[in-house]
């Protein structure tokens, strides 16, 4: 059962609207950065398209990586 | 027989399914959250506001006054409301020394839950966080309070490198992340929080308009009115009730998360 | 040739949102409600479960908030 002695940022509410904050974080930073890119280049919907797609690809990379972390590695499946 | 809709203009003149005055269907819009002010820029969310708050105010002190260790029925009550935050949202969340912090979670619970309840009381059928100022103001103060915490707890530097490097990842995806850590935790978080409890009561209310006026324009006296105008009627009543459940719980959860960054401030990730 | 039947102006990219987001809200529920159900299963997985869980919500989310940026890419 979860309490406070398990870490905060390891129970599952807010560890939900933490994947959800950096999802739309991602999104935003990266379709912002892709925007500006276009905007040099030429084509801003190319940019805009090309950034949010980085930027889902880059957020999903940090949502996995942060929850393999979250856990300290001794729930994860190599125990079986 | 089913086809054939009697005005109801003769009985009362108004936007009636049946009626010969050619006014559609009066959809509600943003339009009617924009309500005049009473006198000079004292307006309707304001007054209701600071009647809310003189009603908490009101009913606490008349529950903890007198207190006896074996409660009567209004401190039994009130009790109820704090232990609820303290420990089902504090102690959970923050850890025993949080206590200090139960005060601001308790305030910001009812506040937010009797600005939602002025929604469903007739009278007064406005709820007030669905203006977005009241959110906001809500919701950069939880961010000040967070931020000042961290700051203080963790050193300046130091809360920010912890929030940008989580330990146990690996390195070459570091440059990448940390912008999306930094934006997520410093920007992303207030504007989430005001805008679930703005758009949660905003939806809410015009939800409730919609069936209103529904009620209103399909009345008629033929089979399609009648039967449109009393299930919008029994539609009303049901969201009514579904809204109440909606709102206690946006309360909740803008009260805990809160208690969350907060825990977040004082206990770094080790 | 054809006649106009029905005619939608204002903002379409609304649309396109609303009808976005009907996907990911039953994928999403449909990943939390196993989800559940599997923790109840077996208790002791619970950080397994949670892991998988919360990567299959943010794939599913990623396609809703896809869809809130797709009307600027492909606007006017």
């Amino acid at each position: 059962m979860k309490s406070a002695k398990e870490p905060v940022d390891a129970q599952t509410p807010n560890a939900a609207w933490t994947v959800m904050n950096n999802l739309i974080a991602g999104i935003l930073l990266y379709g912002g950065v892709g925007f500006l890119i276009g905007y040099f280049l030429g084509n801003t919907s190319v940019g805009l398209a090309v950034g949010a797609i980085f930027g889902i690809v880059a957020s999903t990379y940090l949502i996995f990586f942060r929850l393999r972390a979250l856990d300290g590695g001794h729930n994860t499946q190599r125990e079986a | 027989m089913l086809g054939a809709v009697v005005p109801m203009a003769e009985i009362e003149p108004g936007c009636h399914l049946g009626n010969d005055f050619g006014c559609g269907f009066p959809a509600p819009d943003a339009s009617i959250f924009e309500i005049e002010p009473y006198f000079g820029s004292f307006t309707k969310p304001v007054f209701l506001l600071l009647l809310g708050s003189l009603i908490i105010i009101i009913f606490f002190l008349a529950a903890f006054r007198n207190s006896k260790l074996i409660p009567g029925k209004l401190q039994s009550v009130g009790e109820m409301g704090y232990l609820f935050i303290r420990d089902g949202i504090s102690r959970e969340v923050i850890g025993k020394d949080g206590d200090r912090f139960v005060p601001l979670l308790f305030t910001l619970f009812f506040f937010v839950w009797i600005g939602n309840l002025w929604g469903i009381i007739p009278g007064a059928q406005f709820p007030v966080n669905s203006r977005f100022a009241f959110p906001v103001g809500l919701a950069i103060t939880v961010w000040l309070i967070y931020m000042y915490l961290g700051m203080r707890h963790q050193g300046p530097i130091k809360f920010f490198t912890n929030m940008m490097f989580p330990p146990g990842m690996p390195k070459a995806i570091y440059v990448i992340l940390a912008p999306i850590e930094l934006i997520s935790n410093v920007i992303v978080r207030p504007v989430t929080l005001s805008i679930r409890l703005f758009a949660n009561m905003f939806a809410g209310h015009l939800l409730l308009t919609v069936f209103t006026v529904a009620t209103f324009y399909l009345a008629s006296l033929s089979l399609v009115g009648i039967l449109g105008s009393a299930t919008s009627f029994l539609m009303t009543i049901i969201f009514t009730a579904f809204e109440a459940l909606i709102q206690a719980l946006q309360a909740y959860i803008f009260t805990l998360l809160t208690a969350v960054y907060i825990a977040g401030s004082l206990h770094a990730e080790h | 040739m054809v006649d106009l039947i029905a005619e939608l102006t204002g903002s379409v990219g609304s649309i396109g949102y609303g009808l976005a987001a009907i996907g990911p809200g039953i994928g999403i529920g449909i990943i939390f409600g196993n989800g559940v159900q599997a923790i109840a299963r077996q208790p002791e997985a619970y950080g397994v479960i949670r892991q998988n869980m919360l990567l299959g919500f943010a794939l599913a989310e990623a396609l809703a908030l896809l869809g809130f940026v797709a009307p600027f890419v492909f606007g006017t």
